[in-house]
Parts: C-alpha cells; sequence; structure tokens
C-alpha cells in the first residue's frame, strides 16, 4: 500500500499484527481509504506521531490524524495507555478513537477504564462494521472516494 | 316432831342430845354444804321452837359486810314472804341491825321485841310480817365471823335457857358445815380454772383416769381426734376408736406404746410417729406428751395425754428433705467439679472433683487448701483473683488457670466462682470445667484457620493468574485465525474466477474450520471461567430467562417451522447470566437437533417431583442412542456426526458445570429419531422457589 505524504493523514491505524493490518487494509480499501491511512506497529510510535516527538517530531499536532483506529495489545506501549494519553491532553482529546477489539469481554475490560472510547470495531475488520462505526462518529468525510491532496 | 325427832326418841336420847347427835353427823357427813345447811337449820328451828330460821354470810367482796343467803326455815312460807322478800334484799355492816351488831360485837344478841328495838332496819316490814322476838348467833371460823344465824318469833321472847345453852354447839357444827363449803367451793373454783385453761390451750388434753377410761377431753383433742370421749373404753381400745396408726403405715398403734397408757404406769413418754385418722378420712400426724398426774398419796390419779398436729410440719419436713436430696444428687451427678471453701479451706468437694484432681475419695480433698494443686506458674494469679473477690472487687466471672493433678497431669480449667453461706460462715462455691481438650481444639482450630487463609491467599492469587493467563492465551490463539479466516475470504470473493471449484472447496474448509476453531476457543475459555467464577445468586424470574435466551437464539428461529411452549415456570435463585446460557445452550441444542424436522416441537416447563423443581426442555428431533449417555455430557464428547450436526462437544459440558455450580443436577432421556428430554435441578432438595 501507498502511504500518504505523511502530512495528509486521516487515519491512524495502531496494529502490531501483520495479518491483521494486511485484512484491515483491505476491508478499507473499497474506498480508497488506504491512501489516507498511516499505520504504526507499536504504542509508543503512536504516541510519537500523535504527539510529534522523536521520529515524528517534525510533524504538528494540528495536522494530526482525523481518527485513530486502535488495537489494545501493543509491543512497548499498550492500547490502554495510548487511549488514556491521548483523552488526557486537550489538543489530542477531540480526536476520535476507535478500539479494535477481537472479543465482548475485551470490550468490557475497555469500558471499565472509563476513558471515553468513541467507537468499537470487532476484529477482523468488516467493511459493515467499519461504515458503521464511521457513520455513528459522523466522519462521512472519511468515505469520500476522493484521494485528498495536500 | 320431824322424822330425825322422832328417831332420837326412839333411840332415847333426850332432846338435847338429839339435837346434838343430828347437827354432827350431819356436819360429818359428805352432804353437800347447802343441803347440810338446809337440815341443821331445820332441826334447830324445830327444836327451839321458832318458826323462822335464816342465815346471813360474809359477803366475801371486802366490803366487812353480811349479806343475806337463801338458807331459811320458814314455817308459814307465805305468812312470812314479806320478810323473807326484804331480808333478802338487806345487807348489813357491822354494828346495822341484828347481824350486823352480832358481826360487831362476835356475841349473840337477843332483841325480845324488834319493833321495840332502835337497831332493827328491818322493822317496818316487821310490823307487817309479824315477827317480834328475835336472836341470832355468830358462827366463826377460827376467831373470824363468816355467818350469823338468826332465829325470829312471832311473839314477844324473853331470853330463854334452853335456847341459849344449846347455841355455841349449834354455831360450832354449823361453822363445821360452812368450812366444808368453802372447801366445796374453793375446790369447785380450782377446777374451773383448770378446766378454762384446758380449753383455752391451743393444745390437745386427753385424760384417763386411774382406771384407764377416758374422763376428759378439752375440744382442740376432740377437734384433732374428730372425736369426743366415748366413755368405757378400754386402754387396749383406744387405738380403734380413735383410728390411730403408725406414721406412713396402716399398722394399728400398739396400745402399750401410747404415751397416754404409759403415763398409767407412771410413765413420762414423747412420740411423734402417731397418726390419727379422723371421721371424715383426713388422716393428722401427732406429736404426743404422756405424763402421769398424782395425787397426794403419790398414786397416779390420772393418766394426761398432751398433743398437737404436726402434719404440716412433717411436710415441710419432707419436702426439705426432697430437696436436699435433690440438690445433693445434682451436686454429685454434675459434670462439673463444684469445690466450697471457707477462706483458703476446702470443706466440700463433690464427685466430679474427686475424678478431676483425680484423688481417691472426698475424703482426701477436704481440709486440704484451695492452692494445693495450683500449677505453680498460675499461683500468683490466682492468689489475686481470690484477694480481689475478698476485697470485694469486680472479677470477671469465668477465669482459666492451670493445675496439677494428683498424679502430675496438667490441666486447664475454667472457674466460676460465687459467694455462699456454708454453715453460718461465708464461703465461697467454684464451679471447674476441665477445658484442657477445648483449649486443645481451639489451639488446633486456630491453627488450622491459619493455614487455611494462607492458601485461600494463595488460591486467589493463582486464580487470578490463571484468568489472566486463559484470557490472554486464548486472545493469542484467536488472532492466526483471524488471518486464517480473513485471508481465506478474501481469496474465495475476490479471486475466484480464478480458481477452479475444487479450490474453492478447499478454501471454504480452511475458512470452516478456522470458524470452528474459533468456536472451540470461545467454549473452552468459557468452560474454564465457570469452573472459577464466584456464583451470583438473585432471585431469578426463569420466565424472563427463557424469553431472553429465545431471543438470543432468534437467528437460530428464522425462516422454520418452531413450535416452542413454555409452560408456568416459577423464580428461583440462581446466577441469571449462567443460568440463561444454560437456556441457550439446551434450547440452542433442540432447535439444533431439529432442523430436520417438518416441524420442531419444543416444550419448555418445570415439574415437581419429590418435593423439588425439576425443569425440563423436550424436544421431538434426532435424539440420541440411551446406551452412550453417559457420555453425553463430556468435554468435547459428540454422539453425532459433525456433518450431521455441528458443534464443540463443549456446550453441554458448560451447561452441566454450571448447574452443578448451583447444586444441581442435569440429565437426559432420549429415543433415536423420537427426540430428547434433558431435565435439570437446582441446589438439589425440595423446591426453592413457588411457581409464578
Amino acid at each position: 500500500m501507498a502511504q500518504l505524504a505523511e502530512n495528509a493523514v486521516e487515519i491512524l491505524l495502531v496494529e502490531d499484527n501483520p495479518a491483521d493490518v494486511e485484512l484491515t487494509l483491505h476491508a478499507l480499501q473499497r474506498y480508497n481509504l488506504a491512501n489516507n491511512i498511516h499505520v504504526v506497529r507499536d504504542g509508543a510510535e503512536a504516541l510519537e506521531f500523535i504527539f510529534c516527538t522523536g521520529a515524528y517530531a517534525h510533524r504538528t499536532i494540528e495536522n494530526g490524524p482525523k481518527v485513530i483506529l486502535l488495537d489494545l495489545k501493543l509491543p512497548l506501549v499498550d492500547g490502554i495507555e495510548v487511549l488514556r494519553r491521548v483523552k488526557a491532553d486537550p489538543r489530542t482529546q477531540p480526536i476520535p478513537v476507535v478500539v479494535l477489539t477481537s472479543s465482548r469481554e475485551e470490550r468490557d475490560v475497555v469500558d471499565s477504564y472509563k476513558l471515553g472510547v468513541n467507537s468499537y470495531i470487532v476484529k477482523p475488520v468488516e467493511f459493515d462494521q467499519f461504515t458503521e462505526a464511521v457513520r455513528q462518529l459522523g466522519l462521512y468525510w472519511v468515505l469520500l472516494n476522493e484521494p485528498r491532496t495536500v | 316432831m320431824s322424822k330425825i325427832m322422832l328417831a332420837n326418841q326412839k333411840l332415847g336420847l333426850t332432846a338435847e342430845a338429839g339435837l346434838f347427835y343430828s347437827l354432827a353427823s350431819i356436819a360429818a357427813s359428805e352432804m353437800p354444804g347447802d343441803q347440810a345447811l338446809q337440815q341443821c337449820l331445820d332441826i334447830v328451828c324445830e327444836y327451839v321452837e321458832w318458826p323462822v330460821g335464816h342465815l346471813y354470810v360474809d359477803a366475801s367482796d371486802g366490803s366487812g359486810e353480811l349479806a343475806p343467803a337463801t338458807v331459811w326455815h320458814l314455817d308459814d312460807p307465805e305468812r312470812f314472804e314479806a320478810f323473807r322478800t326484804v331480808t333478802e334484799r338487806t345487807r348489813f355492816p357491822p354494828g346495822v341491825g341484828l347481824p350486823g351488831r352480832v358481826l360487831q360485837s362476835g356475841e349473840p344478841a337477843w332483841i325480845p321485841d324488834v319493833q321495840q328495838d332502835e337497831n332493827f332496819p328491818r322493822n317496818k316490814a316487821a310490823g307487817e310480817i309479824g315477827v317480834r322476838g328475835a336472836f341470832a348467833i355468830p358462827i366463826k371460823a377460827g376467831s373470824q365471823i363468816v355467818a350469823v344465824l338468826e332465829f325470829f318469833a312471832d311473839r314477844q321472847e324473853e331470853p330463854n335457857e334452853r335456847v341459849l345453852n344449846v347455841m355455841g354447839m349449834v354455831a360450832h357444827q354449823f361453822s363445821r358445815i360452812l368450812e366444808r363449803k368453802r372447801s366445796e367451793e374453793a375446790l369447785r373454783d380450782a377446777e374451773s380454772r383448770l378446766r378454762q385453761l384446758m380449753e383455752a390451750i391451743p393444745i390437745g388434753v386427753f385424760v384417763l383416769d386411774s382406771s384407764g377410761k377416758p374422763t376428759y377431753a378439752n375440744p382442740v383433742a376432740k377437734e384433732l381426734l374428730g372425736r369426743g370421749i366415748i366413755a368405757d373404753t378400754a386402754t387396749d381400745q383406744l387405738g380403734e376408736v380413735y383410728q390411730a396408726t403408725i406414721a406412713g403405715t396402716d399398722q394399728p398403734y400398739p396400745a402399750d406404746r401410747m404415751p397416754i397408757v404409759r403415763a398409767l404406769a407412771g410413765e413420762r413418754l414423747t412420740v411423734d410417729d402417731l397418726e390419727v385418722t379422723r371421721p371424715g378420712g383426713k388422716t393428722l400426724a401427732l406429736e404426743v406428751w404422756g405424763s402421769p398426774v398424782y395425787d397426794s398419796a403419790g398414786r397416779v390419779q390420772y393418766a394426761m395425754a398432751a398433743f398437737i398436729d404436726i402434719t404440716e410440719r412433717k411436710r415441710a419436713e419432707d419436702a426439705l428433705r426432697e430437696t436436699e436430696e435433690m440438690y445433693r444428687a445434682v451436686v454429685d451427678n454434675a459434670n462439673d467439679a463444684m469445690v466450697i471453701n471457707v477462706g483458703a479451706q476446702v470443706v466440700f468437694v463433690n464427685h466430679a472433683y474427686v475424678a478431676l484432681f483425680g484423688l481417691e475419695d472426698e475424703a482426701q480433698a477436704v481440709g486440704l487448701s484451695v492452692y494445693q494443686f495450683s500449677h505453680p506458674e498460675d499461683y500468683d494469679l490466682v492468689r489475686e483473683r481470690i484477694l480481689a473477690r475478698e476485697r470485694g472487687e469486680p472479677v470477671p466471672s469465668r477465669f482459666e488457670h492451670r493445675i496439677i493433678r494428683q498424679d502430675g497431669n496438667v490441666r486447664t480449667v475454667e472457674t466460676s466462682s460465687v459467694s455462699i453461706t456454708f454453715r453460718g460462715q461465708p464461703a465461697w462455691l467454684r464451679v471447674l470445667r476441665d477445658v484442657t481438650e477445648r483449649k486443645r481444639a481451639e489451639e488446633e482450630i486456630r491453627v488450622l484457620n491459619q493455614e487455611l487463609e494462607q492458601r485461600v491467599i494463595e488460591l486467589e492469587s493463582s486464580m487470578k493468574e490463571l484468568d489472566a493467563f486463559s484470557y490472554s492465551v486464548s486472545h493469542d490463539l484467536r488472532a492466526p485465525l483471524r488471518a486464517m479466516d480473513g485471508f481465506s475470504r478474501i481469496l474465495a470473493e475476490e479471486h475466484a474466477p480464478q480458481l477452479v471449484p475444487e479450490a474453492q472447496h478447499y478454501l471454504q474448509l480452511v475458512r470452516d474450520n478456522a470458524q470452528q476453531m474459533g468456536r472451540l476457543i470461545d467454549d473452552l475459555l468459557m468452560f474454564s471461567r465457570l469452573g472459577r467464577q464466584q456464583l451470583r445468586l438473585q432471585t431469578v424470574a426463569l420466565a424472563d430467562l427463557v424469553k431472553q435466551a429465545l431471543g438470543d437464539l432468534q437467528s437460530e428461529r428464522e425462516e422454520r417451522r418452531i413450535e416452542i411452549s413454555v409452560g408456568d415456570l416459577p423464580t428461583c435463585r440462581a446466577d441469571p447470566a449462567l443460568l440463561r446460557q444454560v437456556y441457550i445452550n439446551l434450547i440452542g441444542n433442540a432447535l439444533k437437533y431439529t432442523r430436520k424436522n417438518q416441524t420442531a416441537v419444543i416444550e419448555v416447563d418445570c415439574q415437581q417431583i419429590d418435593g423439588e423443581h425439576v425443569y425440563r426442555i423436550k424436544d421431538n428431533g434426532a435424539g440420541f442412542d440411551m446406551r452412550y449417555a453417559d457420555k453425553l455430557f463430556g468435554v468435547f464428547q459428540r454422539l453425532h456426526r459433525s456433518e450431521d450436526y455441528e458443534g464443540t462437544g463443549v456446550g453441554l459440558a458448560i451447561a452441566q458445570r454450571i448447574i452443578h455450580r448451583h447444586g444441581g443436577r442435569i440429565w437426559a432421556e432420549a429415543e433415536i429419531n423420537k427426540g430428547a428430554t434433558f431435565y435439570f435441578t437446582l441446589s438439589g432438595g425440595p423446591a426453592n422457589g413457588t411457581t409464578r
């Protein structure tokens, strides 16, 4: 998948499992959204990207992702911690976070943290589920066919 | 002439001698005093030939006056009636009237004509009554005048020698009679006083005369015996007459043991074992004292018995004895040792005490010091407590300390003590209970509890680890399955044209198996969790649960002909989530195995069998072979081919585990192709709910 120039990232996918990454991107490809997706493979990198530190110090927060698809079991920093940091900082708090869960129990556990998850999608990401989540979040623009250019 | 005079004449006695003789014999006789006086007066009046004779006696009331007696001789009572009336109302002090001057002078007095006499108060009447001549003589006892005899004639009379000569002798005889009369009266007074005494005292008195015949019973005696005296009762009949028995038996009381009979023989005796039965049936217990009464010559004149009713006293004594025996039995048979000590010395112990301290008998313990068996290490403790109690300070009522038995064994006892009075002295009653075994048991329990708590902590932590482990395992196992299923699907959907049917078929198999594995993981995870999960028991309306389960199974029910009937289901105590899972599994199975039916008929209800609620799910589907029924609930065990009916083989195992966690039982009956019925109970035993 071709990744858009980093500045134009619409969706941040935080997922460490390669098969899950591929399946997710495949599902979203139908709307050519793959061009707007940036993938990070662990929680640390996710935080760097969101908060524009480390390898992503050149980025700006205002130009951050419009939605974060967040898996939970991640190396280095896990999904819950990423979620907590995003929701704790006023600059990043408004960003909608969609948590990718693999079971009902997992969803219950995350709910128990009361961190303010915006939506859930069960893995493997099915196309219908994704559109439903997008509809709930009001991110209709995400479903536009045309690739956005900087 | 009177008979006496005639008789005297016949005897050849002169009138005077006859007079002496008659008077003397009367005076010496035993004739009652009043009668003697009357006769003598008659004789004297006949001798002196005067018509009226009368006696005045000392008033005996300290006044010193003479009072008229009612002893008269009247030749013509009618004629002298008025005189008599006046006389009988007239008393004379010394010096007044005829009797009064005789009283004063101590000498006879003669009045020739009372109507001419200044000192004759009865004069007025005398005139009418025709009394003229009078004389009176004093009657003395020793030197004292006790009476005055007066005589009256109906004509004037000059002092007459013949009359005066005999008056001395007459006076003497009258004196004798009067004295006899006085003795009689004194005796009668004494007797009266005695009688009053006998009747007043609250003791029964019964008297036999010297020949043994009953002579007297006072009112109390009559009341107690229920009978009065039956005269002429012989002494050996006394027992029978008065129904006397030996106390506590029916045996008649022997006469020779009766105090009253023995008193006849001069013995004094007391018995308290005599009972009498009154007419009417009531029996009394008596205490009887017998005593002889002697006459002046020292002979037994009477035998007297005094007795009181001791029925109540005996009853009280018996009751007291019974109570004492009872208490003694209680104390002796008590399991706990009891000891009474006065000061620091033991004065009483019971059997249990002897056993506790390993002694031989009670005697060994009495007299010992209370500290005798104290354990040296607890000695100060015990002593301090005893002193504190004696000072009156509050101490806890129970107290543990150790003792060393006679044989050297150490035991722990729990003591409680209370202050009492023992034979008039302040003392302490202590009850000791051997708690050695109890303390040992308590210590063991304490140690066990500690170990148990330790184990619980370990168990909880390993449960947590297991939870985390199985969660993470199932999560990680799912990831490759997702890949397998996901990419197979992409292949099948997007590259179908490039794939020959066979290839597509294989891809489908890959997908099916991946999904099956996913279900297996889910079921295994649930199965494992069920074993560890805490049951959250609530009052559950089963009807609602079944409805929810049917809702969850909606997808299985679409586009099929299904008749589901749900009977009356009671409420019960269960974990709602888990029990719902049971219904989902069982009804799901019913739906699954009736898939080949034209019309599936499923019944869900509850029956009462032997006082329990038995819940039932019945279907008319494929059923199973009852020969393999014992494999039904095993994990991964299936009784059907997977190509006929899919499944993980864990569903029933899960249901069974849930039911067992609730304390119930689950079983099934079936016939191949006729259908299967699954039954279960919750917390086995009588119905745990009420039907709605």
